[in-house]
């Protein structure tokens, strides 16, 4: 979604579990985290960005700086 | 005092005929970290919390109320034309036995709700964090249920519960900001 | 006895939950926000969209709300279905 202000930071991190060369699986690669917005905001300001009610509905919020679509990450590895 | 009102908070939809997604659904009805703890986890922390924040404990608990009923609505809808042997091959033959397609207050693994998943500790910044937490971990939860559905429409009603807890936990930190009197004063430590 | 539902129901009763919607997260907002007076302005305005949405939507569809919150006609229609989790 496209923001309002320059995004500094991103929604999602990764990182990679530590693999023994004894470890039973082939290794996972990258594990991901979810970090939205409300995490680095101490107080939401006002005025900022809405979205229609229809829309807002849908995002499940009114403010378009907290919308953060989630999707398994891990997808490409289940077929 | 409570009033219902008679519609769902978000329009809810399933579009495949899945009772094995009921199975881990019904741990955000009555898991731990479902919407039925975090409803009466906020509505009991509000009557000792400070004044300011009391509001905000209303609200939020009440709207978990709809959330519950979010959840009640997908597992009703999976499970109401199960026959039977559905159910079984399902892995939802324990349920049936005890509760045919009654939905109960109990997490995936079939254990009942217990008032332990929450707490009131009476200090306001402990439950607050608590609270944050709740939050926190009913949206990962969430995650995890997207990931394990394959059922677009689902994910879809599992997608805005997701958003609405990173805004309820976004509430509940502007809380503790609130509490910590500290927005217009200078910090010297 | 329970109410015919056209497609009418569905996206009238989609408008009122969008208008709705708005008004619990201005709600949420204004309960750490308390002096914000646009929020305030903006959640009275949906505020009287969203009785407006409802003067249609309950004289054909029966009323949402319990206890009398709800104008009800002259049959008791609170009773009827269907109900949220079966529409």
């Amino acid at each position: 979604m496209d923001q309002q202000h320059e995004q500094s930071f991103t929604q999602v991190k990764t990182w990679q579990p530590f693999h023994s060369p004894f470890d039973p699986c082939p290794p996972i690669g990258n594990k991901f985290y979810r970090t939205p917005i409300n995490i680095y905001m101490t107080f939401q300001p006002p005025n900022l960005e809405q979205f229609s009610p229809q829309e807002a509905l849908r995002s499940g919020t009114l403010w378009k700086v907290f919308y953060d679509y989630y999707e398994n990450p891990y997808r490409e590895r289940d077929s | 005092m409570w009033i219902y009102e008679k519609k769902l908070q978000y329009p809810v939809k399933v579009s495949t005929c899945n009772p094995k997604l009921a199975k881990y659904l019904i741990e955000q009805y009555g898991g731990a970290d479902g919407e039925l703890a975090a409803a009466l986890r906020y509505l009991n922390q509000r009557y000792t919390i400070p004044d300011k924040v009391i509001g905000l404990l209303t609200d939020i608990g009440t709207e978990e109320f709809a959330h519950l009923e979010m959840i009640a609505t997908m597992v009703y809808k999976l499970t109401k034309d199960a026959t039977p042997q559905q159910m079984r091959a399902a892995g939802l033959a324990e349920r049936y036995v005890n509760h045919d397609g009654a939905l109960f207050y109990e997490n995936a693994a079939g254990e009942p709700w217990s008032a332990k998943y929450i707490q009131a500790k009476g200090d306001p910044i402990a439950d607050l964090y608590e609270d944050i937490a709740a939050e926190e971990k009913a949206r990962a939860t969430y995650q995890w249920l997207i990931d394990i559905s394959d059922d677009p429409d689902v994910n879809d009603s599992l997608r805005f519960l997701r958003e609405r807890e990173i805004v309820h936990s976004m509430r509940f930190r502007e809380a503790v900001e609130i509490l910590k009197e500290e927005q217009n004063r200078k910090k010297i430590f | 006895m329970n109410k015919k539902l056209d497609a009418e129901y569905y996206q009238l009763l989609e408008q009122i939950q969008a208008a709705d919607f708005v008004l619990v997260e201005l709600t949420l907002y204004l309960d750490t926000h308390p002096d914000d007076q646009n929020a305030l302005t903006q959640f009275n305005q949906y505020s009287e969209y969203s009785r407006q949405l409802k003067a249609i939507f309950e004289p054909r569809y029966g009323p949402l709300l319990q206890y009398g919150n709800s104008p009800v006609g002259q049959q008791w229609d609170w009773g009827s279905g269907p109900w949220p989790w079966q529409v």
